[in-house]
């Protein structure tokens, strides 16, 4: 069950932290770390596979009937860890344009983060074992069908996104590798 | 049992993911990639290049400028498709593409030249480059640090953009520092700095003119640029300033174009005062006073061709004489002074000698009047003798010296001699009175006689006129001639107080104090003494009652006459020779009835009025042989001196006499008849030794064997005598 907002603030403390040290490098360089170079690169990068670990762990573990690591609402509370940090420094990495599939990736992230938030709001409202699984008895048959109804169509929203955030963003991807990276 | 899976691969998120695929490829096909683009390419147009003024132009085709990461071309051939040029600027190191290609032949195009960074954005960016600046026509030697000392950035200068440069920016820096000079900076040589500055000095603290072909000097280093560089805009502008004077002073040219261009043929850089023109380059040689003339004092209104030569021109007003010398004044003046005058006076009657030669014209010719000046001494010369002389000073004086004077006195009744020759005329004739000068001594003398009078009053009488000391007094015209040593007496050592007259002739007059006697022999000193000296005295003592004899003739005066004492001496001898007395007045205090004056051992006693007549060998014996311990009281009998002499150890008793006489020891006379054995025969021969072995006489035996050996052995008795006469043992 999740219980308590703690991984909440270990989130906020991180981006506090990367804050810092954005904030840091901006005052010696005088300037907004370029994506291109080795600070906002890295931010991308980092960003990226944490924003791909929160896509993929959780699932896996969720749908996993061989392999148990770990309980569910640690996966949860690290789903939900890493799908702040990650976008925040695929934010960062943006050096603030937006143009391009690369604003367009950004602003989908920002989309998929607000979507969890909504997500996590709605999945608290069903109570749950510690595994994530729901307790029966607790809610009202009426507010837990409503709940559950809700849940199913956060879903049918939020892995679309999802998805398609994850598309361009491997394109983008793709598209740095040829463009920049690569560059002869 | 659902497999493991992602639980995003639902259908509609496979499906969404496969919208945006392709919705993106759709983009891509429409827009030609430039949705990948980071951001806008510059869009400032340009010199047309590969049919476009700006790659904004080409914007959506990738390709043109990015080659796939697989195949074999470079971003950067891809720049020189178009940008052809910097193809062959990379050959030439003159060109910033050259140099910085050989700095790092690696280097990419993008390195300096970013993209997608705006429409209007900088697309050159050598922040951090060591760009060779002065490639660019400028150096940056000035420009390393700025006044914080940090140092200088790309951006400080030229902004955003390096390739562009407003000039606006010099002025809005360096008026930062002093804004009045940089006002009247770019007034004077306009706003484009970079017409004269390259930046390899600052042109002002470092900046040397003298590494030029007109160094500056005196004033011209006190000149602002401008002064000489007027309307320059450029640094070719500067250099096509002329070098000679009137490129710049035409208009300071005082004398209106008369004197030609080159001022430096006069002034110099110091100033243009003073100048140094060569006047006697000109007709009119500058000498002496005329040489510190300033110009216009002849020259007037600086007017300098055509300046007449003669001297009336310039001082016709200076002329004393009124024109009655002419108008030649060089004829007599030289060109030093106006008293330098060169008139020959040897060519008029009255040619100059001695101290006429240095007076000055103005004494004689005192209005300036040459002509008719009368030659007389009197004429110019007041006579301080009053006339008494007559009117011819040059009888006694010459032109000379008015003091050396040449009259001949001897003409006179009064001849100078000695001192007089010497002395002033003045001080004989006082108020400058010659006639009638009284010829006696006391008439100029009378304050100077020390003898107030009591000589008369012809001090030449005993003083010469050679020296007032040089005194001639005969001293035997009066009664008492001066001899021996009163003749090197000072005479004032009789005569004190200068008075001479009844001066006493007496000895003790002046000799009182000198009487050693304390007047025991009265006040006549000459009585023993003479005037040659005091010790020379001269005293008969045979006259008193103790005549000089003997040793007593040689002795000084002193040694009898302790403390000058004379009167009452002592004539006896114990009075002087007490001390003298070795027998300790044993034979009283009359030493003379034994010692004679001559010496103490010239002796005359008479031993034989003793008791003890001296005989034999008692005449020749030292007196003190016997008188060891005095006179007095020596016992007569033998042994008292002999004791120690006898030799038979008193075996005789004490009276040697009876025996030995004075005439020797040896001339002894005993009588062995007297004793108990007389001797007779042979016993009278024999010497005294054979019978008294040792020196014992007494108990001798008189036994026959006590001397005799027994040649019967005893046989016959002891008793020889009974056989045996002393007159041979024969008999």
């Amino acid at each position: 069950m999740l219980r308590g907002n703690r991984e909440l603030w270990l989130a906020f403390f991180t981006m506090i932290m990367i804050t810092a040290v954005y904030g840091a490098v901006v005052m010696v360089t005088h300037e907004i770390p370029p994506a291109s170079d080795v600070f906002g690169h890295g931010m991308g990068i980092v960003g990226f596979i944490l924003m791909l670990m929160t896509e993929t762990l959780y699932s896996l573990r969720k749908r996993s009937r061989s392999v148990r690591w770990g309980r569910m609402s640690f996966w949860l509370k690290f789903h939900i860890f890493t799908g702040l940090v990650g976008p925040y420094m695929v934010l960062l990495h943006s050096s603030w344009k937006f143009n391009g599939l690369a604003g367009a990736t950004t602003l989908l992230t920002a989309i998929i983060v607000v979507s969890g938030f909504i997500g996590r709001y709605i999945f608290t409202r069903i109570p749950r074992t510690m595994d994530g699984l729901e307790i029966e008895g607790t809610l009202s048959q009426e507010a837990l069908k409503q709940a559950r109804r809700l849940l199913a169509l956060w879903h049918a929203v939020h892995i679309p996104i999802g998805m398609a955030l994850f598309v361009s963003a491997f394109v983008h991807i793709g598209a740095a590798l040829y463009y920049a990276t690569f560059l002869k | 049992m659902r497999s493991a899976r992602l639980g995003c691969f639902t259908f509609t998120g496979i499906f969404a993911a496969l919208v945006t695929a392709f919705a993106i490829a759709g983009f891509a096909v429409a827009s030609g990639g430039q949705m990948f683009s980071p951001g806008a390419l510059n869009a400032v147009a340009g010199d047309v290049l590969g049919g476009v003024h700006s790659h904004a132009e080409i914007a959506g085709a990738c390709s043109a400028c990015h080659a796939a990461p697989w195949e074999a071309q470079t971003m950067d051939d891809r720049c020189v498709v178009c940008h052809q040029d910097v193809t062959f600027q990379m050959q030439d190191l003159m060109t910033p593409h050259g140099r910085m290609y050989a700095i790092d032949p690696a280097a990419e195009c993008r390195a300096c030249h970013p993209e997608h960074r705006g429409e209007t954005a900088s697309l050159t960016e050598i922040e951090g480059w060591k760009y060779p600046h002065e490639l660019s026509g400028y150096f940056l030697t000035a420009h390393q640090f700025k006044a914080e000392n940090d140092p200088f950035k790309c951006t400080d200068c030229h902004g955003s953009d390096v390739t562009t440069f407003d000039e606006n920016t010099c002025e809005s820096c360096h008026g930062q520092s002093d804004q009045a000079f940089m006002v009247d900076h770019i007034l004077a040589y306009g706003e484009s700095c970079l017409n004269c500055h390259n930046g390899y000095d600052s042109m002002v603290t470092g900046f040397n003119h003298d590494a030029f072909q007109f160094k500056l000097t005196g004033k011209h280093a006190e000149a602002a640029c401008v002064d000489c560089h007027r309307g320059g805009h450029s640094l070719a502008d500067f250099r096509m300033q002329g070098q000679d004077c009137a490129s710049c002073h035409l208009d300071d040219d005082a004398h209106e174009g008369m004197l030609g261009k080159d001022c430096a043929s006069c002034h110099t850089p110091e100033g243009w005062s003073p100048s140094h023109f060569d006047h006697n380059r000109s007709a009119f040689k500058l000498t002496a006073a005329h040489a510190d003339v300033a110009c216009r004092a002849c020259h007037k209104d600086n007017l300098f061709k055509g300046t007449p030569a003669d001297c009336f021109s310039c001082h016709a007003q200076d002329d004393p004489h009124q024109g009655v010398l002419g108008t030649n004044c060089a004829s007599c003046h030289k060109a030093t002074t106006w008293q330098d005058v060169t008139f020959d006076h040897s060519k008029t009657a009255f040619a100059l000698v001695g101290s006429h030669v240095n007076v000055a014209c103005l004494k004689c010719h005192n209005d300036l009047t040459f002509k008719g000046t009368p030659t007389a001494c009197v004429s110019c010369h007041a006579d301080v003798h009053q006339g008494q002389m007559g009117m011819d000073c040059a009888k006694c004086h010459n032109p000379f010296d008015w003091k050396d004077v040449h009259f001949d006195h001897s003409q006179t009744g009064f001849k100078l001699v000695g001192a007089h020759q010497g002395a002033a005329c003045s001080s004989c004739h006082a108020n400058g009175r010659f006639k009638g000068t009284p010829s006696n001594c006391f008439a100029c003398h009378s304050a100077d006689d020390k003898h107030n009078g009591q000589f008369g009053t012809d001090c030449g009488s005993c003083h010469n006129p050679s020296s007032w000391k040089d005194v001639n007094f005969d001293h035997s015209r009066t009664g008492f001639p001066l001899s021996g040593s009163h003749s090197g007496v000072a005479c004032k050592n009789c005569h004190s107080n200068g008075v001479f007259k009844g001066t006493p002739r007496e000895c003790v007059a002046c000799h009182a104090a000198d009487d050693a006697h304390n007047g025991q022999f009265g006040t006549v000193c000459s009585a023993c003494h003479n005037t040659s000296s005091w010790k020379n005295a001269t005293f008969d003592h045979s006259k008193t009652g103790f005549p000089l004899a003997g040793s007593h003739s040689g002795v000084a005066c002193k040694n009898c006459h302790s403390n000058g004492v004379f009167k009452g001496t002592p004539s006896n001898c114990y009075a002087c020779h007490a001390g003298n007395d070795k027998h300790n007045g044993q034979f009283g205090t009359d030493c003379g009835s034994c010692h004679k004056p001559t010496r103490w051992s010239d002796v005359n006693f008479n031993h034989n009025n003793t008791g003890f007549p001296l005989n034999g060998k008692h005449a020749g014996v030292q007196c003190k042989a016997c008188h060891s311990n005095g006179y007095q009281g020596t016992p007569s009998n033998c042994y008292a001196c002999h004791a120690s002499k006898d030799k038979h150890n008193g075996q005789f008793g004490t009276d040697c006499g009876s025996c030995h006489s004075p005439n020797g020891w040896g001339n002894a006379s005993f009588n062995h008849n007297q004793t108990g054995f007389p001797l007779e025969g042979k016993h009278a021969k024999v010497d005294c030794k054979k019978c008294h072995q040792n020196g014992v006489y007494k108990g001798t035996p008189s036994q026959c064997a006590a001397c005799h050996q027994d040649k019967h052995n005893g046989e016959k008795g002891t008793d020889c005598a009974a056989c045996h006469s002393p007159k041979g043992w024969g008999n």
